[in-house]
């Protein structure tokens, strides 16, 4: 698995490679954690669901970053894990959210996040690994 | 040109044309402005996105970008369409996640030399305004007062004491959209709004500090209330998680309707539906409602910024009058000539500045016959300038002009190749004070990022896109 940060001008791009869908939405989950709070570590003290429906598989990526981002922003919650079982067809992605409350003292060392972007979202296949490109407004 | 922009024909000396068929489904051509020095700095990225725009249903003219054209996502950063009412679209990829993200500045009657604590005065400035990640208000709001900011925007604020009406008479519209629906606002949205009234945000939001350094147009300066030699106060940031929520949540209401209405898009972050349609309704109330909090939000931390003045300087409200207030993120309702003729349309401008000319309707009285106050800012080490709105404009670009320097360089660029330390003491070097929660978003935002404001605000100039009116040097700084 991995996180690669890609060129772009003004916001932030990300490559994410996993060998399970479930896998690649986690991960793309941690590289907007990342982003928000830099610095991940800590004990995990708070869960919360995840159950979301989409059209299909990028909408699905869209709607889930989306909801991890407003449960962090809303909840004060920095999470440091996702459990997921991410379904293709119907594309559904079910599990939770492990974290733990926001720490100026901890956490303050990334950058704000607005929004989860449509522009070039792609999750594609190959040779047994699956692939995202995403791209967070800041 | 380089390469890359291959297929662009030069239309004047700073106008450039991206002609139809440049990407398939063109209706119109784009156009944009750039001065040869600025080429360089144009990605092919936001010529794409340029073009793209010039796709959807309805667009008047052309699809336009500002001299500050950069890469974003759906529309490109600099970018400006009109849409008609009854064949066009809105689109919150015309918007933007930070709804009616925009800049104020304040005057006050200081000279930097009074500013003789400087360091003091600006750790006061970040501890009264919440900034950075996680930051919370410092006011304790109920959701009747959030539903009065989001159908009132500013006015909320100086009703509930935080502003003075003199503050509304010189915001643009008066600080308040009146298309404002807040029964179209989620939940969701609402709740991220309850706690963050009055922050500033991250990235590249701050609080300045700066000196007038040069005024180009004394009468327009003195109309506007800028005095050569005296500080001012510019304060950028928007509608916070509540507006990216609204634009969150509409986005997958609009993509719903796309596919409803049968449009067919180049890029999904281009989401629309008919102006004229439930879906586009909703969402021109969301995000009216959505500018409304950044307006109110922008007069609280004006407030904030106000009692620190008082408590350092002796100094009234009144002694730190608001210049003016513009909207850099934003889909109004506005009547332009197109073709001829005069017609309603839906102007977006993403990262763009309204910059409506002498005569145009909805301007201060005192000011009417000057145009528009704009303010462009730059950044932490180059100078923001002030400019008068032009007919020229409103021939041009649907009254619309820049709305900053724009980037050159990408964060992750910036980070490995500058040390945020580093930048922060290069820029104390040059009288700038920066106070920020981390290196790491100094280094993010450091001067050598940007293009240059001074030669993107000429090309503003020599175009007749806004005309000069003074300049101001950055002195000190709160960044998120």
């Amino acid at each position: 698995m991995s996180i690669e940060e890609l060129e772009h001008t003004a916001d932030l791009r990300f490559r994410v490679r996993a060998p399970s869908l479930a896998d690649l939405f986690a991960e793309a989950a941690r590289a907007l954690m990342q982003t928000l709070y830099a610095d991940l570590r800590g004990p995990a003290t708070e869960i919360r669901p995840i159950d979301l429906e989409s059209g299909d598989r990028e909408s699905l990526l869209y709607n889930f970053l989306s909801e991890v981002l407003y449960l962090s922003e809303a909840e004060n919650l920095v999470f440091t894990e996702a459990e997921l079982k991410v379904t293709p067809s119907p594309p559904s992605v079910v599990g939770r959210l492990v974290g733990r409350p926001f720490d100026r003292a901890l956490h303050a060392g990334g950058t704000e996040v607005k929004g989860i972007s449509y522009s070039d979202l792609a999750i594609v296949e190959a040779n047994g690994e699956f692939c995202l490109e995403v791209l967070f407004d800041v | 040109m380089s390469e890359m922009v291959k297929g662009v024909t030069r239309t004047g000396q700073f106008e450039w044309e991206v002609p139809v068929g440049y990407v398939p489904g063109m209706r119109v051509p784009g156009r944009f402005y750039l001065s040869d020095a600025l080429t360089g700095t144009l990605e092919e990225g936001a010529l794409k996105q340029l073009a793209n725009v010039a796709t959807l249903p309805g667009i008047r003219c052309c699809s336009l970008a500002m001299p500050d054209i950069h890469w974003g996502y759906g529309f490109p950063i600099g970018g400006v369409g009109a849409f008609d009412l009854t064949e066009g679209v809105v689109s919150p990829g015309g918007v933007g996640f930070d709804i009616n993200c925009g800049v104020r500045l304040l005057a006050t009657p200081l000279r930097e030399a009074e500013i003789l604590k400087k360091a003091e005065v600006i750790e006061d400035l970040y501890q009264a305004v919440p900034t950075g990640v996680g930051a919370r208000s410092s006011q304790r709001l109920g959701k009747a007062d959030l539903r009065s900011m989001l159908e009132d925007g500013a006015s909320w604020a100086v009703r509930a004491g935080l502003g003075m009406e003199r503050d509304l008479d010189r915001c643009e519209g008066n600080g308040r959209m009146d298309e404002t629906d807040p029964s179209k606002v989620s939940e969701k949205a609402l709740q991220r709004g309850l706690t963050q009234s009055g922050t500033l945000g991250a990235g590249n939001h701050f609080l300045e500090l700066q000196v007038v350094d040069e005024i180009y147009d004394p009468a327009a300066g003195a109309a506007f209330g800028v005095e050569e030699g005296t500080v001012a106060v510019m304060i950028h940031c928007g509608s916070r998680g509540l507006g990216h929520q609204v634009c969150t949540d509409y986005i997958q209401v609009l993509e719903a309707a796309t596919r409803r209405y049968g449009i067919t898009l180049p890029d999904r972050q281009l989401a629309c539906a008919p102006v004229d349609s439930p879906e586009g309704r909703a969402y021109v109330g969301a995000m009216a409602a959505a500018a409304n909090y950044a307006w109110a939000n922008r007069q609280v931390i004006t407030h904030h910024a106000r009692e620190v003045f008082g408590r350092r300087f002796g100094l009234a409200p009144e002694d730190l009058p608001l210049v003016y207030d513009v909207a850099h993120n934003i889909a109004k309702f506005e009547e332009h000539e197109v073709d001829g003729r005069r017609e309603r349309v839906c102007v977006h401008r993403k990262g763009a500045t309204r910059a409506f000319g002498p005569g145009a309707p909805g301007l201060p009285s005192d000011l009417a016959a000057l145009g528009q106050p704009v303010i462009i800012p730059g950044s932490m080490g180059t100078p923001s300038f002030l400019l008068r709105g032009t007919e020229e404009a409103m021939r041009r670009t649907f009254g619309s002009t820049c709305h900053g320097a724009g980037r050159v360089m990408s964060r992750s660029g910036a980070k490995k190749q500058l040390a945020g330390r580093d930048v922060r003491e290069a820029l104390r070097r040059d009288g700038i004070l920066v106070r920020a929660p981390n290196d790491a978003s100094i280094a993010e935002e450091a001067p050598s990022v940007y293009k240059s404001s001074t030669e993107v605000v000429r090309v503003v100039h020599e175009v007749g896109l806004g005309r000069l009116v003074a300049r101001l040097r950055p002195i000190g700084a709160i960044k998120g």
